[in-house]
């Protein structure tokens, strides 16, 4: 859609496309993240959890990977057309690939601490895109500017090595994070 | 088995229990009494160690529940007020995803209320009686020591409840112990049970 | 460890809300009057006594509000991530009080430092607003006070609200560095377009001693405003314990 908002020119359109996808991954996450933990929270799945005496991060992790699995698919798929759309070469949607793999765990463990701050909270959609994008920048940034980097032909490793250290860091510490705040916030 | 120590609890700092205090045994069955907003359910979660409580401590096996809350978890079954019932999960999906599955037969459980023919259904078709009788099939899933459960009386029909009551005598008789609150009377015609009115 | 004891002493006796309610209210003109002072005479030392800058003339004088606003709009969140690990590994609920009362402030602190950075630029860069690594970072930190003071409203309970802002404190200063990086990092990237690097020459003592007291100046007044606003708040929570009650009936007296 953005493309038909803006002059229908190649070279511009190429210059704004890795932008224009990170933005909207990052609103299709949150979207589908929004209501993550909601069905758990109001039919007292959650509640399960937390009398379970199991590990709550591990079963917040779960949740989210599984999430994540889900969520990936379609993105993949939605890989080539975009690349047709914006007329990006074999190489660059392979990067953009590789970018949504390497860094969408790390959004998408964000989007459900999100998710986690908005259960039990009425008018949450602003208050979670208002938490959510301080702290998605880095890597909307390195997102959008490895796609830029791979179209002017230089190396992308070292940034996708970085998306990915961002992802694991996040896979690391966010569940811990989350798990804390449903803890807190389940006290009715 | 339980003890409950002079517990206090406040709730939007308003006090909501206060010096609540009782113990119940191996083999015993406690039934809580009151009426609606005397805080029945937030003294179960208390004793589930949802909360902390203001003042006084719950205690099991002589042991501060918070001292090792994961562990004394573990022996513990909680049903409570809402089903922990997925409704876009089939009903053997829920089953087997639920935290209290050991490794039954789903099959065979699910027979214990008779839903065998909507195994295969979204959990959200059901009834909201049956969905409660899914959330209480954990009773027969787990090998918990103490049973907590909410309201478990309620949405229930004569035969269900027959079946409950039966379990929960079983129960009992295994040494487990039972804390369940209700507005209303229990039916049974046995004495041997505590109540203890909020 | 000898020295950490009674430290960590001093901090256990500090959490307990009557303590603290006195403490402050000690310290608290104290801190009131030195932070006028010092503010008073930085701020005429800065703006009157200070010759002007060879290059921006009088213009850089903006610099006495908006170095101390940068710095204190950094300097707080630090210390309200320092409260959150108090909060949340020891459970010092004071802890928890003050991070709500601190981040309003480090929120009117970074307004403060990007209006008076914008208003400084326009003359010196010709535009309001540039997107600059230090510029865009102070608004994500904004950005950031702005969704810690919004979770806070949103949650009922205020205790719960205190947690749950630290958790997102921490999560916040582990990523705020991050967030640097990836902003200078993404400048870099875009090198070229029409920013303009404004290279900041070596500051000078007369102009260095004024900032100075301006600095410690603005810390002392943040302080005063958080202990004294800190204060009404555990009073406002605390209002059934006995102590507050005891107080009462004795300052009534």
């Amino acid at each position: 859609m953005f493309p038909l908002t803006l002059k229908p020119e190649v070279t511009l359109l190429r210059t704004i496309a890795p932008g224009l996808v990170w933005m909207a991954i990052l609103l299709s996450m949150l979207l589908s993240a929004e209501r993550l933990f909601q069905q758990d929270y109001e039919q007292g799945v959650m509640e399960q959890w937390l009398v379970s005496g199991r590990s709550l991060p591990l079963l917040v992790s779960a949740k989210v990977i599984a999430h994540w699995l889900f969520n990936l698919l379609p993105l993949l798929i939605l890989c080539p057309l975009v690349a047709l759309l914006f007329s990006l070469s074999v190489w660059e949607t392979w990067v953009l690939a590789l970018t949504i793999l390497t860094g969408t765990p790390a959004l998408l463990f964000l989007c459900a601490l999100v998710a986690a701050f908005g259960v039990g909270i009425n008018q949450r959609g602003v208050l979670m895109a208002l938490i959510l994008l301080p702290l998605a920048l880095p890597l909307l940034i390195f997102g959008s500017g490895t796609l830029t980097i791979a179209m002017q032909d230089l190396p992308v490793r070292g940034y996708l090595a970085l998306l990915l250290a961002m992802s694991l860091i996040a896979a690391g510490f966010l569940p811990y994070a989350i798990a804390g705040v449903i803890r807190i916030s389940h006290v009715d | 088995m339980l003890d409950v120590l002079n517990l206090s609890f406040d709730y939007q700092e308003q006090p909501l229990l206060t010096k609540v205090a009782f113990h119940l045994p191996a083999g015993g069955l406690l039934h809580l009494r009151g009426g609606n907003g005397a805080g029945k359910t937030t003294l179960l979660k208390l004793i589930a160690g949802l909360y902390r409580p203001a003042e006084g401590e719950v205690q099991f096996s002589g042991q501060n529940i918070h001292q090792d809350l994961a562990a004394y978890q573990r022996q513990l079954c909680f049903v409570g007020h809402k089903t922990g019932i997925n409704p876009s999960l089939t009903l053997r999906e829920n089953c087997f995803f639920d935290l209290q599955y050991q490794d039954s037969p789903i099959e065979q459980l699910i027979t214990v209320f008779k839903l065998e023919q909507h195994l295969d259904l979204p959990a959200g078709l059901l009834s909201a009686g049956q969905r409660r009788q899914v959330g209480l099939l954990r009773l027969w899933m787990s090998d918990a020591k103490l049973w907590l459960l909410d309201e478990p009386l309620v949405a229930l029909d004569d035969k269900a409840l027959e079946l409950i009551m039966a379990k929960i005598a079983a129960h009992r008789e295994q040494g487990g112990a039972v804390l369940l609150t209700s507005h209303q009377k229990l039916p049974l015609n046995s004495v041997n049970y505590q109540e203890y009115c909020l | 460890m000898i020295s950490i004891i009674p430290m960590w002493k001093l901090l256990y006796q500090l959490a307990s809300p009557k303590l603290f309610y006195a403490l402050a209210g000690r310290i608290i003109p104290g801190i009131a009057v030195c932070a006028l002072l010092t503010l008073i005479i930085g701020v005429i030392w800065g703006l009157a006594f200070t010759p002007p800058d060879y290059q921006q003339g009088d213009a850089f004088r903006i610099i006495y509000v908006h170095v101390p606003s940068a710095f204190l709009s950094m300097a707080l969140y630090g210390w309200m991530g320092f409260l959150a690990v108090l909060l949340l590994v020891w459970r010092i609920k004071i802890a928890g009080l003050l991070i709500s009362q601190i981040a309003p402030i480090g929120a009117c602190m970074a307004f403060l430092a990007l209006i008076t950075g914008s208003i400084w630029g326009k003359p010196m860069w010709g535009a309001w607003w540039v997107w600059d690594a230090r510029l865009t970072s102070e608004l994500i930190l904004l950005l950031l006070y702005a969704a810690i003071l919004a979770t806070h409203q949103a949650i009922k309970n205020k205790e719960d609200g205190d947690k749950i802002i630290a958790i997102l404190t921490l999560v916040g200063l582990v990523d705020l560095p991050i967030i640097h990086y990836s902003v200078y990092w993404w400048n870099t990237l875009h090198q070229g377009s029409t920013l303009f690097v404004f290279a900041r020459p070596k500051i000078d003592s007369s102009m260095l001693y004024p900032l100075l007291l301006t600095i410690i100046g603005f810390f002392l007044y943040c302080l005063w405003i958080i202990l004294e606003k800190a204060r009404q708040e555990l009073l406002l929570r605390e209002k059934r314990q006995t102590w507050v009650k005891i107080q009462f009936e004795g300052e009534a007296k």
